[in-house]
């Protein structure tokens, strides 16, 4: 009863002070906003490469040479189907193309090497020469559409038309925004690749416990081959986000600190009336205890409304909006982002770390300064 | 009538560690029965409030003992002293201390919030409290809004709302005109006849003069005056 009833005081309290517990609350959500937003668009991005990876294929076998990425020979994909519970082995087609006209750099797939899961928006994939599909991101920034020609300059500097006879779409715009589907022929030529290599093999496992101990035997047979399972693609997208999160914390981490600069002085400045009423309510039969409770309530208050306000906008923010301004800094360094809508994923761990970090630093810097004030002896208020 | 109040021996230095030291009392000893109204009259200086004070449970003795109705509080921790404090004074301070924000209703249930007190029954013995001081029809109103005679109205149905034993007042026509002094001395009067023990410090003839005053103990630099100085 005592509780609520302090309780009850410490809202009205906060209520007599409107202007400056606004400033207060106003800080905080901003801080908590800014913190949450880059926590989860970095985990929604995590969980979107998850996703992608998830109908990837298990293992992907690239050739290196002087620790670079080389063309692989076709037949090396019948050493790998070989090796005991391998499923298919795919040699896939595939890379990027820069288009000077949109300062944009497209990737291009063979038709065969496309995941089957990919969907069409309209249209068809591409069957023979002179055809492709291509993903929404290029068919907006080069203004083209269904049945409308592209040009792509091939290796020997030459141009070559391709008819439009689809666009993509996918359950993540992500994979498929800068997508050029061709057939693998017409493919091979623009790229000047010979028709014995490919650019790496897709490899099929259909036992996941299996990934590791093939990846080493690819690794055996092939020494010049670097095998790449799912779960290090996983690992290098989850750096890679993690990085760039970590970069834009270090960015805010100045005005941060001057937000937290302007609360810690806000929150630790106690007035001369809140002194006044501190010796007040001693004086009328407060104990220390009870106004440091007060303090407590008064600070819980303002910082965990401060923080649902910041994360409800952040989460507004990242998965109702898709992050307009963030989420380009975040997804990567292509000129065709995708508009790209977050699956709301929440890391229960990210909001517990966010709300230590933000409320106990309040409810301190609300309760020490007052229990300094309320330690005096109640017969200060008489000389007063 | 048996003592509810002994003071014995007591002295009260404040910042006794540094140069500045200021010894404010000086070894008084006195007692007040239950019931009596009793003045603590001195000039300014002359450690009347700071022998409030420590008779209140607001401070503690340097040295000496305190002993309200047969406990002896000066050593008591912080926690019991404050309820020592908050069951058994009512006080009103000479700037009577009211949270000018709030209400009339809300400054006079300000003692209730620690007690274990229900939020109706606050509402009820803040109203109760108002009622004895005729200020019931503002109880909503806020402090700040009325005047000092009112004000210090509001004060004393702060210090009433807990049903102390002890009413203490420091100074407490030292801002009121004439009239309102003798209406403050007329609910002295009557709060007295309820059986409630007054302890006032003042300068003030009009109050020392009143029928009201059972007694007078005059101090001068921090002792009772014609005690001899150590």
């Amino acid at each position: 009863m005592r509780q609520l009833k302090i309780l009850e005081y410490a809202l009205a309290s906060l209520l007599r002070r409107p202007g400056k517990n606004a400033a207060i609350l106003l800080v905080y959500t901003l801080m908590v906003a800014v913190l949450a937003t880059v926590l989860l668009l970095t985990h929604a991005l995590k969980s979107e490469a998850e996703n992608l990876l998830a109908d990837g294929p298990a293992l992907v076998v690239q050739r290196t040479m002087a620790g670079r990425h080389e063309l692989i020979p076709v037949t090396a994909a019948d050493t790998v189907a070989a090796i005991p519970g391998v499923g298919k082995v795919t040699p896939r087609v595939w890379g990027y193309y820069y288009d000077g006209l949109t300062e944009a750099n497209y990737t291009l797939l063979a038709v065969d090497s496309a995941d089957p899961a990919l969907e069409l928006l309209d249209g068809r994939l591409p069957q023979g020469d002179g055809e492709c599909a291509i993903g929404a991101g290029i068919a907006a920034v080069r203004r083209v559409g269904l049945n409308d020609d592209l040009i792509l300059i091939d290796a020997a500097n030459v141009g070559t038309i391709f008819t439009i006879t689809g666009v993509f779409k996918s359950a993540s715009r992500l994979l498929t925004e800068d997508l050029l589907v061709i057939p693998a022929e017409p493919l091979r030529r623009l790229f000047g690749m010979p028709a014995q290599l490919a650019t790496d093999l897709a490899v099929e496992i259909p036992n996941p416990g299996e990934i590791d101990t093939v990846a080493r035997k690819v690794k055996r047979l092939l020494p010049d081959a670097r095998p790449i399972t799912r779960s290090e693609l996983l690992r290098t997208y989850h750096a890679v986000f993690d990085w760039r999160g970590g970069m834009l914390l270090a960015i805010f981490a100045a005005s941060l600190l001057a937000f937290c600069i302007l609360a810690w002085d806000k929150a630790t400045g106690l007035s001369a009336g809140e002194r006044r009423e501190i010796g007040i309510l001693k004086a009328v039969g407060w104990d220390t205890a009870d106004v440091l409770l007060l303090k407590v309530w008064e600070g819980l208050a303002v910082s965990l409304l401060a923080f649902l306000l910041g994360f409800t906008g952040a989460f507004t923010l990242v998965f109702w909006w898709g992050a307009p301004l963030l989420g380009t800094v975040l997804r990567g360094w292509s000129t065709l982002f995708p508009e790209w809508q977050p699956t709301p994923h929440v890391d229960l761990y990210q909001i517990i770390t966010l709300a230590f970090l933000t409320i106990v630093p309040y409810i301190a810097s609300t309760v020490i300064p007052a229990w300094r004030a309320a330690v005096t002896d109640p017969d200060e208020v008489m000389r007063q | 009538m048996s003592p509810l109040i002994i003071v014995e021996a007591v002295r009260k230095t404040y910042h006794p560690q540094r140069p500045d030291a200021v010894e404010a009392v000086a070894g008084v000893s006195l007692q007040i029965a239950a019931g009596e109204t009793v003045v603590l009259r001195g000039p300014s200086g002359s450690g009347k409030t700071s022998l409030l004070s420590l008779i209140g449970c607001m401070a503690r003795p340097t040295s000496g003992r305190v002993i309200v109705a047969g406990q002896e509080v000066s050593r008591l921790p912080e926690r019991f002293l404050t309820m020592v404090r908050r069951r058994t004074f009512g006080f009103v301070f000479q700037q009577n201390h009211l949270i000018p924000e709030l209400s009339v209703r809300d400054n006079v249930m300000l003692p209730l919030y620690p007690e274990s007190v229900g939020a109706t029954e606050m509402v009820c013995r803040a109203m109760a409290a108002l009622d004895e001081v005729e200020l019931a029809p503002l109880a909503g109103r806020r402090v700040r809004y009325l005047s000092g005679g009112e004000q210090q109205r509001v004060a004393i149905a702060r210090a009433l709302v807990n049903r102390p034993q002890v009413l203490i007042a420091d100074e407490p026509t030292a801002h009121l005109d004439r009239r309102l002094s003798r209406e403050l001395l007329e609910r002295f009067t009557a709060l007295k006849q309820t059986g409630l023990t007054l302890v006032i410090a003042t300068h003030d003839p009009l109050v020392c003069d009143h029928p009201v005053i059972d007694r007078i103990i005059d101090l001068r630099d921090g002792r009772l005056d014609g005690s001899p100085a150590p």
